[in-house]
């Protein structure tokens, strides 16, 4: 048996089973759950099916599968011998298999917009008629919603600003296109009238009074100059500046909208070109380029141009993408899961 | 469905849940400040020790172990005389070789505990041996690659100790903190004596078998089972003892 000088240490099985699950780490979460500080993670999952449970950090996401396993996998622990008779070992204490765990869970990278996410459970905001702005009674805090997102909620929160999404009363709402152009247009007239000039700095308040005054909440302004200046924290206060870039991809997107509420077949580039520009400081009149609009247009004819359904998810990548990577990088990782136990049995 | 929020290891609040018979059976204060108890020495090589002192052994196969059922049984008409019967229960290990279980019987036989509560608790499997390892030598980590299982006399299992590529965190749902009220995800030591608030509790319920302290704890902790799962990280294991192979035979 065993050379004397290598102590034997006792294994038993303790009846006494507790529930423990086994949780692959992979390096990133590791490296989160290792720091100094660690935050709470939480495990999300869609409310449409299908609901797959996802693990989130602030800015990680991993979907979690649960992978069988055809060995015992015992959890032990040492356990103090109670049995003071026991001259065969020297040690007093032994170990204890306090669980035994059939599967592991393995934690696969997920990625993916939120847009579509928010545009399914945001209420839409908007204007009636008659010029009234109807606030769902029964709604959902940014927060209630974010946790329902299967995604780490800095990418909820990029998506949230990307729809120009707010909070009114506790509730989440999401501005339909009309509501934002009234709230452009009433930006534009503030503008004018108090002669401040959109490609410069200026001061949020002087841009919200005017909309204020047309009934429109302040945080929608807000969620406007946020998605278009780029930065999101103190718009209310601070000094801001528009972010050439988005604000001109911005108004060329919410014109050709515009125009095809009017003309669904197609605007002529050229009218659409000159209607954009319009819209535009003048300073930055020449940066309008339907380069900045890639993906979220057609051409019916060579001449005419118009907005396509989805022109708002463009930015983000596109999430069919994604879950065709995560299922390709899962059967490659089957696969040498059942090389392993060839080799194994050999 | 809500969001389950899953905690990070803390390393305060080892022993509250894991098994430990030893700690049934004596008593905490609830009132005096709780000394933590004398840690139980960890017989793994150092490489293999966590801070909780949990580890993984995986094996190919399974061990057929009497139902829990049974040793209850066993232990409700507990006598002196019983050991006979004790000695008729058959441990199985389904590794393709029956005289692995006898042997383990036999094992068991010489080592079992005469303490009732030890009984009750646990059934030997076997012994780990690390051939190569010197307590002496302990940065040289060639005795990885060797570990034997020893059940009974005549059969041996061999394998290694696996770095995992990906490390483990063991998760279990987590433990509620002390009275309702006390606020969630507070210092480290309120919910250090929370746990032990709790494992007291525990002890009690264990002792008085009558279901009433057992239902006064449920009514005290309802709020929080109710409200929300929530579940936290123990340990994290980055090592695993592995028996990828079929047991052999050996001589005694």
């Amino acid at each position: 048996m065993e050379a004397p000088d290598h102590p034997a240490i006792p294994f038993a099985f303790c009846h006494d089973q507790k529930n423990f699950r086994l949780l692959e780490l992979p390096p990133d979460l590791l490296n989160v759950v290792t720091s100094a500080d660690p935050p709470v993670l939480r495990i999300k999952s869609s409310e449409s099916a299908p609901a797959h449970a996802v693990l989130c950090t602030d800015n990680l996401a991993y979907q979690i599968r649960q992978v069988q396993s055809s060995n015992s996998i015992f959890l032990t622990k040492p356990a103090k011998d109670n049995h003071s008779n026991d001259a065969a070992s020297s040690l007093d204490s032994h170990l204890s298999a306090i669980a035994t765990c059939k599967s592991t869970l393995e934690l696969h990278p997920v990625s993916g917009s939120a847009i579509p996410h928010l545009k399914q459970c945001l209420p839409l905001y908007f204007s009636n008629e008659d010029g009234s702005r109807p606030t769902p009674v029964e709604g959902r805090s940014k927060r209630d919603v974010f946790s329902n997102i299967p995604l780490a909620d800095q990418e909820s929160e990029r998506s949230w600003v990307e729809l120009m999404a707010f909070e009114l009363d506790g509730v989440s709402l999401r501005p339909n296109a009309e509501e934002l152009r009234s709230v452009w247009k009433a930006i534009r007239t503030a503008a004018d009238s108090q002669g401040f000039d959109l490609s410069q700095q200026f001061l949020a308040r002087d841009a919200w009074k005017e909309a204020e005054e047309d009934g429109c909440p302040r945080e929608l302004v807000h969620a406007l100059l946020r998605k278009l200046s780029g930065n999101g924290s103190q718009i209310e206060t601070d000094w801001m500046q528009l972010d050439r870039v988005k604000f001109v991809r911005w108004t060329g997107a919410m014109v050709l909208d515009r125009e095809r509420d009017r003309i669904p077949g197609g605007v002529s580039i050229t009218a659409f070109m000159e209607a954009w520009k319009d819209e535009l400081p003048e300073s930055w009149r020449a940066h309008a380029s339907l380069d900045l609009l890639k993906g979220a247009y057609s051409q019916p004819t060579p001449s005419t141009i118009v907005i396509t359904d989805d022109y708002d998810a463009i930015e983000a990548p596109a999430p069919s993408e994604s879950t065709n990577n995560l299922s390709g990088k899962a059967s490659l990782r089957s696969r040498k899961w059942h090389e392993k136990f060839k080799n194994a049995r050999r | 469905m809500p969001s389950i929020p899953l905690y990070p290891p803390s390393h305060n609040q080892l022993d509250s849940c894991a098994s430990n018979p030893s700690s049934a059976s004596s008593s905490v204060s609830v009132s005096a400040p709780v000394a933590a108890p004398a840690p139980i020495p960890n017989p793994l090589p150092p490489l293999l020790h966590t801070p909780s002192g949990l580890a993984v052994i995986e094996m190919q196969g399974t061990i057929n172990m009497p139902s829990a059922e049974l040793v209850h049984d066993l232990d409700d008409d507990d006598d002196d005389d019983d050991d006979e019967r004790r000695d008729g229960e058959e441990m199985e290990v389904e590794m393709d070789d029956e005289s692995l279980a006898k042997g383990g019987q036999a094992a068991k036989h010489n080592k079992r505990p005469k303490s009732k509560a030890a009984y009750e608790a646990e059934t030997a499997i076997g012994r780990l041996v690390f051939p190569y390892y010197s307590p002496t030598e302990p940065t040289d980590n060639k005795w990885m690659k060797r570990v034997h299982l020893y059940v009974g006399r005549h059969q041996r299992m061999t394998g290694e100790v696996k770095k995992l590529v990906n490390p483990l965190a063991v998760i279990r749902r987590r433990q509620q903190q002390g009275p309702v009220g006390s606020g969630k995800g507070t210092a480290n030591e309120v919910s250090e004596k929370g746990a032990d608030v709790d494992m007291d509790v525990d002890v009690d319920a264990d002792t008085t078998r009558d279901g009433t302290a057992g239902e006064n704890r449920n009514g005290s902790t309802a709020k929080g089972d109710d409200e929300e799962e929530e579940l936290e990280i123990v340990d994290i294991v980055r090592y695993k003892i592995l028996f990828s192979q079929r047991p052999e035979p050996v001589s005694g």
